[in-house]
């Protein structure tokens, strides 16, 4: 019934519009057709994916460390104002970073740290990067990374063969005479730790506040080892770069101990990140190259980092790299680079005698490493570069007034068993006026230290009491003399020299005149280095034959 | 010559001999070592010897000065014969020559700057640049010396308990005027701004002994191994 009505309702409608709106005559025709709305149009959605260049696990904290590179790659990105890349962790925002959009991608660059400027402690974060229109996220993509926190804590330097690392004797910690400090043969000669003074809070690593704690540089003194009051011996043994010696050609093991810890007892150890060390160049690994905290790596040398008699200064770049859920194996940005000084001798100390001051002391090594300084390790070689060394640069003279020993003496008139006072040499307490005495126990003494055989030997005229000279050139002076001595005397009572058993001489107390005739000018400098001893008798003295020699032992250093 | 003049002369041969005897017999207790010091100067060093019948340096520098420039070496031997001894025995190790000296000890050699010269059984050794002056005013003191036997004090010196391994443990030596203490096997000994210290070497084994040698006020020497 209503259907009915509604029909006849526009039925009439229609028929009063056709009235109204028409000539009244002829109705118009109604127009039924009309312009259908235009369809919408298409709007690519855009989208954010991680890039595969993106870091996903780095040590903010280690040298050579300079951003973090996250990237995310996009489509339709162009619709996008702007992006950003926010470092979460458990939910909460560590850090926003304002991002580089183009058509393609959302780039950031993060340095590691929180938005106070604050390191982060290491563990996973999270970095999601949102595209923007105005203030709306219109897209998002997210990704974990693992700050890292790693690094070296201890080297230890081994040797591969029995006596090749030598202890090291300092003469003067502090300064104070025979002040002896030993660094023994098996210290660690490589440490970063915490000081005494320092907060629980700090880790071998970092200090209290978070910053990286900075590597022991080279320790350079060569009188006294470094000192810190806290230590049960007064020695640094918390932080401390220390010298070592070796016997030239030596191969060594090197210990690492790694660390994994950052301030605040915060330890970067997760499940699914692995950490490895990269040998430094010129090693080997010698095991597993896995990196825990407080594990250790061995490495050998490939070859000897100490190949002859020197001072080698020697840096090791140590690099590492994770591989996080078994996936690739990565590089960490940075490394880090810890310097070692080594001494090479030419072989392990030769001495007579075992009490606590024979073994090399450091200032002794250094000087005769700067003497021959990488040239050789020959140790004739090595004994005449000693010789040179103590004749023209230790700024020493020769006794012209009496010829008398001022560091050496001899116990009655055997002339065995002498002692030689380095301790006080080492200062020039007694001046730097010698005689032959002296000059025997220093490049004897000199020599023992770095594996040289040296002995003294007492040359007297069999049956006189001196013998004569011919001309000849003492230490510290200018010009040939036919008498070393001021008051004319042309004649030595005793002469000493040092060599080994049986062997050339070696003699720093004078130069010899090498021509034809030492006896007469023109003269030629002949530094007294591996001479067999009749040729050395006989440009000595006129008397060369009647000259004996006695006594073949070292000096015992005091 | 008369009767009175033979008796004269023979008790004065006497009386001679006895006074050279007395004189021969004569030994001086030691010297102080104080009494050394030049007006002017402080001791800044002593070094002691390394073997029985070496002499004890004393170094002297100029007030204010660390660096000595003189040394005053001194023996108080047991006799006037061990001292001879020790002096002849410097001489050979003399590679030049020295003239004898007159006007200073009982027998002097050297020269201007370098002096050897023995008093009774005290023997000296004096280098630096008045050397012969020093030498005068040294024997001058030598001669007053108290005479006796030179008969030097133990002194006293405790090993610690325990020698921790890393650890410096004090040493206290008491009862000289300046000592060197050396230690052998598992120790090392050394001197620090506090006093002598003494600490295990490590990779070494534990048995150590130490060797002391020490000066005391009258330049008497003493040795010992703990």
């Amino acid at each position: 019934m209503r259907l009915l009505r509604a029909q006849v309702c526009s039925l009439a409608l229609l028929l009063t519009v056709s009235a109204c709106g028409s000539d009244p005559g002829e109705p118009d025709p109604v127009d039924l057709s009309f312009d259908a709305p235009q369809a919408p149009p298409t709007v690519l959605r855009p989208t954010l994916r991680l890039g595969d260049a993106t870091v996903r696990i780095a040590d903010p904290k280690l040298p050579g460390f300079e951003e973090w590179a996250l990237f995310f790659d996009g489509e339709n990105l162009a619709s996008a104002d702007s992006c950003v890349v926010k470092i979460e962790r458990g939910g909460d925002l560590i850090r926003e970073l304002e991002g580089t959009l183009t058509a393609t991608s959302c780039a950031a660059t993060w340095d590691g740290l929180a938005e106070g400027g604050d390191y982060v402690d290491p563990g996973m974060v999270d970095a999601r990067a949102e595209l923007l229109i105005g203030t709306r996220a219109v897209a998002n993509a997210a990704t974990t990374l693992a700050v890292a926190r790693v690094g070296v804590r201890q080297i230890q330097l081994q040797a591969l063969t029995r006596r090749a690392r030598q202890p090291l004797l300092y003469r003067a910690m502090d300064g104070v005479r025979f002040g002896y400090y030993e660094v023994e043969a098996n210290r660690p000669p490589w440490r970063i730790a915490p000081d005494f003074a320092e907060r629980s809070s700090a880790s071998f690593l970092d200090l209290a506040d978070g910053t990286p704690r900075d590597l022991p540089e080279i320790w350079t003194d060569v009188d006294s080892p470094p000192l810190d009051d806290t230590s049960p011996d007064g020695a640094e043994r918390d932080s401390y770069n220390l010298p070592t010696a070796w016997a030239a050609g030596s191969e060594m093991s090197i210990v690492a101990t790694f660390s994994t810890e950052a301030a605040n007892g915060a330890t970067f150890v997760e499940d699914n990140v692995e950490l490895r060390v990269v040998p430094p160049e010129g090693t080997n690994a010698d095991g597993s190259l896995e990196v825990t905290n407080a594990g250790t790596v061995t490495l050998v040398t490939n070859g000897s980092l100490v190949p002859n008699v020197g001072r080698y200064d020697v840096a090791l770049d140590w690099r590492f790299e994770a591989r996080l859920e078994g996936g690739e194996w990565m590089e960490l940005p940075g490394s880090v680079t810890t310097t070692h000084r080594f001494y090479g001798t030419a072989a392990a100390p030769r001495f007579d005698y075992s009490d606590s001051l024979h073994v090399p002391w450091v200032d002794v090594v250094d000087q005769v490493a700067q003497w021959v300084d990488g040239e050789t390790s020959d140790p004739d070689e090595v004994g005449s570069m000693i010789v040179e060394g103590v004749y023209f640069e230790l700024g020493l003279r020769y006794d012209r007034e009496r010829g008398a020993s001022f560091y050496t003496s001899y116990p009655g008139r055997t002339w065995e068993g002498a002692n030689f006072d380095l301790t006080r040499f080492q200062e020039r307490v007694n001046g730097d006026v010698i005689n032959c005495s002296d000059a025997a126990s220093i490049v004897s003494t000199y020599a023992n230290m770095v594996g040289l055989d040296f002995r003294y030997h007492i040359l007297q005229h069999r049956t006189e009491r001196g013998f004569d000279l011919n001309y000849l050139r003492a230490i510290g002076g200018a010009e040939f003399a036919f008498a070393p001595f001021t008051s004319g005397r042309n004649a030595f009572s005793y002469h000493a020299v040092t060599g080994p058993a049986d062997g050339d001489f070696f003699d720093a107390t004078l130069a010899l005149d090498g021509d034809d005739d030492p006896s007469s000018a023109p003269h030629e400098l002949w530094l007294v280095q591996e001479i067999p001893p009749m040729d050395y008798l006989n440009a000595l003295s006129p008397e060369g034959s009647q000259i004996g020699v006695r006594v073949d032992e070292q000096v015992r250093i005091r | 010559m008369n009767t009175l003049s033979k008796i004269s002369f023979v008790a004065t041969l006497i009386i001679a001999s006895c006074l050279a005897s007395t004189v021969d017999a004569q030994t001086r207790r030691g010297i102080s070592l104080d009494a050394l010091t030049p007006a002017g100067m402080q001791r800044v060093d002593v070094a002691l010897p390394f073997h029985e019948d070496g002499t004890t340096a004393l170094g002297f520098a100029t007030q204010g000065e660390e660096r000595p420039t003189l040394f005053i070496e001194l023996l108080v031997a047991s006799s006037a014969s061990n001292a001879t001894e020790a002096m002849d025995a410097r001489i050979t190790t003399i590679s030049g020559q020295v003239a004898e000296l007159e006007g200073i000890g009982e027998r002097a050699v050297g020269d201007a700057q370098y002096v050897l010269f023995t008093r009774d059984n005290l023997f000296f050794v004096v280098r630096g640049a008045n050397a012969t002056e020093v030498s005068r005013s040294v024997d001058q003191l030598a001669a007053r010396a108290p005479v006796g036997r030179p008969v030097v004090r133990s002194i006293s010196v405790a090993r610690p308990a325990q020698l921790p391994t890393g650890t410096a443990i004090p040493l206290e030596v008491v009862g000289a005027e300046s000592a060197r203490i050396t230690a052998d096997g598992g120790a090392l000994c050394r001197a620090t701004r506090a006093g002598y210290v003494l600490q295990r070497r490590e990779g070494q084994p534990e048995a150590y002994s130490l060797s002391i040698v020490w000066v005391d006020a009258l330049g008497r020497v003493g040795r010992t191994t703990r």
